[in-house]
């Protein structure tokens, strides 16, 4: 016994550890060290951040909650029981794991109802604001296309909207694109008069995801319903953020996001009144589920998250409002005391405080987010920052090329803290005051030279 | 009947039916089963200042526990604004009830520290860093040998 273990220690011993480690997957497997997470980021030693060329010293401070926000804990908490013991699909009648499936989702069915003053019978879950636009657009139309041949939106509305409706258009439909004022507001005279006797659907978002303007929605409500259109809102920025209130303002349809108040992505909802109906063609064929409206397997953890994320946010508005405001103040009159040449897109008066979209004279747009890269803030949005192009809602509201393309978008949320914005306040000033330095156009204007004015040569 | 504990509050001019009570905010509604537990107890007995200063201590311990800046930072402050909202509250049951929410709520970030902190990345947020080295060396995107440089030269 003794003699045994002596020689398998001995041959341990001589053996190259190389030759003993390649035989064993344990070896194999202990000899990558674990990581918590998959490394997505590239490298991370020494806490130094790495991708894409980029070196940082550590994750950004998000601000950029219009793109999307950071899931709250009291919503995970609710998600993971669906994930773990109760994972039932809610269509399945004859045992428990889907009639608790199906008692969560009608549980949160009534919560999302709950904040917008609905009945839960009037909301349908879907995947997300994006499949509720293009149910709505889509859907309502073609179920009226005998009778309804004309659509009636803005410039400043979502790709997906504005997508659907050049969709329709290829249809055979006709859609009226409303030009917007320059604060960004809709003109009610221009939308009274383009409404039409076979204007079906009039689209117009509640809180645009750029400029972070809010629509007069009570206005236009009162408006489609005297003219018997049927009045449709992208709410998905606006949802827990504005109160919203489906009798008052009238609305027929309305989109919903769950990635936008602090609830798991790839889940969103679609309002479809009952009184007066509002017919929609489904655009998802399948089993019939949700009443028909949008067939396929509700997904009980997304859709118990959505309805946690919105009891929240009824609980939270007001602290949450007052707090942002207070933040997009501090951030505003920061940046303002220390640098000139500083413009807001869009209304200030008409605004949701947690959006606040910039413009900086003279610096180059590209550049000042290079430098910016402690800071996770968007220009334009997220949809459309693959292209080179100025954002489109900027060039609606007529803003210059050149300071369409300075434009940064920065996004204050339920969790943004004073540090963070005085941090942005800084690095955002020291950015733009290096690139101004050097810049020949800035040494221009301190001289007293007007821009405009200039006769630029041919080379 | 209920016993009543003994300790440096009774008795003296701090007594718990002079002062105003320090609450929890009003969270979620979803039953738990402590909070199913603690209803019929605490409906009964509003719960004393010592109670409420406990919980309020046990959230900030809780809040310390998270390992995401942003998360951590709102849990504290949210549970302070939260407590200070409540301190006008006069009616027990309702003291009550807001004390019971509270315990519901502080098991759920007790539970939520563990599955974040069971999930943090390696870097921590820049809030966190203290002079971060770009800082220091006037460039975001400056190169800097750190000892991994060294180490990824000589492997073939």
């Amino acid at each position: 016994m003794a003699a045994a273990a002596a020689s398998r220690l001995l041959r341990r011993a001589l053996t190259p550890a190389v030759a003993r480690r390649r035989f064993s997957t344990a070896a194999v497997a202990a000899e990558t060290p674990p990581s918590p997470l998959p490394s997505a980021t590239g490298e991370e030693d020494a806490g130094m951040v790495s991708m894409k060329g980029v070196r940082i010293s550590g994750r950004p401070l998000y601000l950029d909650m219009q793109a999307t926000t950071p899931v709250d804990p009291r919503v995970l908490d609710a998600m993971l029981p669906f994930y773990l013991s109760r994972f039932g699909n809610p269509h399945s009648r004859t045992h428990l794991y889907g009639w608790e499936s199906e008692s969560a989702v009608e549980a949160a069915r009534a919560s999302v109802a709950a904040l917008v003053a609905a009945d839960p019978k009037e909301i349908f879950f879907t995947s997300g604001a994006t499949e509720s636009n293009n149910i709505s657009v889509k859907g309502l139309m073609r179920f009226h296309r005998a009778r309804k041949r004309h659509v009636v939106t803005t410039q400043t509305e979502h790709k997906c909207v504005l997508d659907s409706c050049r969709h329709l258009q290829q249809e055979g439909f006709e859609v009226t694109y409303l030009p917007v004022r320059p604060d960004g507001l809709v003109d009610l005279d221009h939308l009274a008069d383009a409404i039409r006797p076979d204007t079906g659907l009039v689209s117009v978002m509640a809180v645009n995801n750029e400029i972070g303007v809010v629509q007069p929605l009570e206005e236009i409500g009162r408006l489609c319903r005297e003219k018997g259109a049927v009045f449709h809102t992208d709410a998905a920025q606006a949802l827990g953020k504005i109160p919203i209130d489906v009798e008052k303002m009238g609305i027929g349809l309305m989109s919903l996001s769950g990635h936008k108040i602090y609830g798991p992505k790839g889940v969103g909802a679609l309002y479809v009144r009952r009184r007066p109906r509002v017919r929609i063609e489904p655009q998802m064929n399948g089993g019939g589920q949700e009443r028909g409206i949008r067939s396929g397997t509700v997904p009980t953890p997304l859709v118990v998250g959505m309805g946690a994320a919105c009891e929240i946010a009824m609980k939270e508005m007001d602290y949450d409002s007052r707090r942002i405001s207070a933040l997009q103040e501090r951030l505003l009159n920061g940046i303002r005391a220390k640098l000139d040449g500083v413009v807001v897109n869009g209304s200030l008066e008409h605004r949701y405080p947690g959006n606040l979209n910039l413009s900086f004279a003279f610096v180059e747009g590209e550049s000042l987010l290079m430098g910016l890269k402690e800071v996770a803030v968007s220009s334009g949005s997220a949809c459309t920052s693959a292209s080179l192009e100025p954002s489109y809602v900027l060039r609606a509201l007529g803003v210059d090329e050149d300071m369409a393309h300075t434009s940064i978008r920065f996004g204050i949320g339920r969790f943004t803290t004073e540090a963070e914005i005085d941090k942005a306040i800084e690095l955002t000033v020291r950015q733009v005051e290096k690139l101004r330095e050097m810049s020949p156009l800035y040494e221009m204007v301190k001289e007293g030279i007007d821009i405009k004015s200039i006769q630029w040569a041919q080379h | 009947m209920k016993t009543i504990r003994y300790n440096s509050y009774n008795g003296t001019r701090h007594s718990r039916y002079l002062l105003p009570y320090l609450s929890v905010a009003k969270p979620l509604e979803r039953p738990t089963p402590i909070a199913g537990l603690l209803d019929s107890k605490a409906m009964a007995t509003a719960p004393s200042r010592a109670e409420v200063l406990s919980l309020l201590r046990s959230f900030l311990q809780a809040a310390r526990k998270f390992s995401d800046y942003n998360i951590r930072e709102y849990a504290a402050r949210r549970a302070i604004d939260g407590f200070r909202g409540n301190k006008a509250l006069s009616d027990p049951s309702a003291i009550a009830a807001a004390f019971a929410d509270g315990m519901s709520q502080l098991e759920v970030a007790k539970r939520q520290a563990a599955v974040y902190s069971s999930y943090a990345p390696k870097t921590k947020s820049v809030m966190e860093v203290k002079m971060s080295p770009p800082e220091r060396y006037g460039t975001s995107c400056g190169i800097r040998w750190g000892s991994g440089e060294y180490r990824k030269i000589y492997v073939f």
